[in-house]
Order: C-alpha cells, then sequence, then structure tokens
C-alpha cells in the first residue's frame, strides 16, 4: 500500500513523466498530465493524452513494466513509482473533472517561470486517457542524500 | 530538414529541467528528472552524472536511453534517443558543464547537492518534436 505521506505527495505533484521499454530494451519516455491513488492505495491512476501513447501502449500490452516519476517545483521533491500494467481505458466524467483541476498546477508552475498566460495554457494538455498500474516499489528521488533510497510500502 | 541539435541549442541551457529514461539488463525501466543537457557537437550530448544512482548502473548494462528536453523560448518538448558512449572526468567538455551546473545549482538553491562527478557523452540516434502547436 502507497503511505499517506507519498499519496498527499502524488496529489500535490505538477509534473509527471511515465516510462516504459519495447522488447529490444530500447526505453522510452512521455509526459503525464496528473494522477491519482485507487481506493486500496495500491494502484495509481495515470492521466495520459491518448494520441501521444501509441509506442507507450504498445510496450505496455508487450512488457507491462512501468515507470513514473512524479516531481514537485520548486522543491525539487521527486518520487519514482515501478510497476506492473493493469489496464489502459477512457477517463470517466469525474476523472476529466479532477484532471481539469490539476491542470492549474502545471499552468501555476509555468506562469511562475515567467511565461505568458497563453504559454502556459498551451503547455499543459488536456488528458483524455487513463494508464492504471500496480505499484509494486517506491524510490525517493529528491536530490540529495537520500535520492535513490527505496520507500517502505504501507502495510 | 529535420531538426538538428543546432535548432535545439537554447534548451540546453538547464532553464526547464529535463528527465531521462533508461533500461537495466533484466527490463525495468527507470525514469528521473535530469538538471543538465549540454551541447557536444552536431551528433552527441552530455549529460551530468552526479548520484551513483540507477540511472548510471542501467547505462553501463544497457547504453540506450532517451530525453525529454523543452525549448524555453516555445516551451516545445522534444525527445532525443540517445546511445551511451563514454564518460569524462576532466577536461574543457567536464569544465564547462561543471561551471554550468554551479549556475543551475545557484539559481536552484542547490548549491549544497549538485556536484558534477562525470560528463557522460551520448551519440543522438534522433530527435522527435512531441508538441504540434509550438
Amino acid at each position: 500500500m502507497i503511505p499517506q505521506e507519498i499519496v498527499d505527495f502524488i496529489h500535490s505533484s505538477q509534473i509527471g513523466h511515465l516510462g516504459s521499454r519495447d522488447e529490444n530494451l530500447i526505453p522510452t519516455i512521455r509526459r503525464s498530465w496528473g494522477t491519482n491513488v485507487n481506493d486500496t492505495k495500491e494502484i495509481l491512476i495515470v492521466y495520459v493524452v491518448q494520441a501521444q501513447y501509441e509506442q507507450m501502449l504498445k510496450n505496455f500490452n508487450d512488457n507491462g513494466r512501468v515507470a513514473l516519476t512524479l516531481g514537485e517545483w520548486p522543491s525539487h521533491r521527486s518520487y519514482q513509482f515501478k510497476g506492473q500494467f493493469l489496464k489502459a481505458r477512457e477517463m470517466t466524467p469525474d476523472e476529466v473533472a479532477f484532471q481539469q483541476q490539476y491542470r492549474a498546477k502545471p499552468i501555476f508552475l509555468v506562469k511562475d517561470m515567467g511565461f505568458s498566460d497563453e504559454m502556459a495554457e498551451q503547455f499543459t494538455y488536456y488528458a483524455d486517457f487513463v494508464i492504471e498500474f500496480k505499484v509494486e516499489k517506491i524510490y525517493n528521488q529528491t536530490p540529495g542524500p537520500g535520492a535513490g533510497k527505496a520507500v517502505e510500502l504501507a502495510k | 530538414m529535420g531538426i538538428t541539435l543546432e535548432d535545439l541549442h537554447p534548451a540546453f541551457q538547464g532553464v526547464v529541467p529535463s528527465a531521462i529514461i533508461t533500461c537495466s539488463a533484466e527490463g525495468e525501466p527507470n525514469v528521473t528528472v535530469l538538471s543538465q543537457v549540454y551541447y557536444v557537437d552536431h551528433e552527441h550530448v552530455a549529460l551530468s552524472f552526479q548520484f551513483f544512482g540507477k540511472t548510471i548502473r542501467n547505462i553501463e548494462q544497457n547504453p540506450y536511453a532517451a530525453v525529454l528536453v523543452h525549448h524555453p523560448e516555445t516551451l516545445a518538448l522534444y525527445r532525443l534517443d540517445l546511445r551511451f558512449e563514454h564518460r569524462e572526468t576532466e577536461g574543457d567538455i567536464f569544465d564547462e558543464m561543471e561551471m554550468q551546473l554551479e549556475a543551475i545549482a545557484s539559481m536552484t538553491g542547490m548549491e549544497d547537492v549538485f556536484k558534477l562527478r562525470g560528463a557522460d557523452i551520448y551519440e543522438v540516434k534522433s530527435i522527435t518534436k512531441l508538441d504540434d502547436w509550438a
């Protein structure tokens, strides 16, 4: 089970990168646009843009291995979640509402970096698709002495 | 004409953080945030090696990696597909990366954390623009 402290972090993070690899162990990476946790805190629900995920979905269906890194700026706090792909599906109406609320975070971040409202809006995608995976391991990736250390899953 | 590394020169100033993915010999992908991508020449970049982490272990087993970089003027996102070639721990590239990393650390309040251990040189196999709006 994902510890509550990390669940809180997941909800506050503004940056997401999802990764996979193909049958030749060649990795690929795309942005993700919001993450949620299921009721039992074992599954991550990641919001993405389907048109950008053709290769990623092929990889997930072929070998199932998933890596997701979420980051918080400007604290640099970051965690990586590794696990097994479960399914890809359309978003529910509740998830569409959740993701639209989530967009405010990266938009604020981009504006805080000095970019215009228009660029921040354009930069931040509306997700239209869901990747679900079961979390097996969590690693602290915040730069510093704790970087790379595994986070113990809750019972 | 395709996108060249020269076209992406502004993306290598560290204004917007990048991300890197590698994969272990056992097939486990690993994604991490990357503070620095450095232009070496028209077909190579250098990535900062700061911590003895999974990324470093992975590229020693499997040389393929990919990084995402944002153009700092348009915010357009590009993926560079890479193959690790070698590590430099001294010389002009290392020295320039060290100075650039110090500047990035200073801007982001990470002076006590960021320390360059090596400049990892990668061949750029392909560059893909991932956003169509910019």
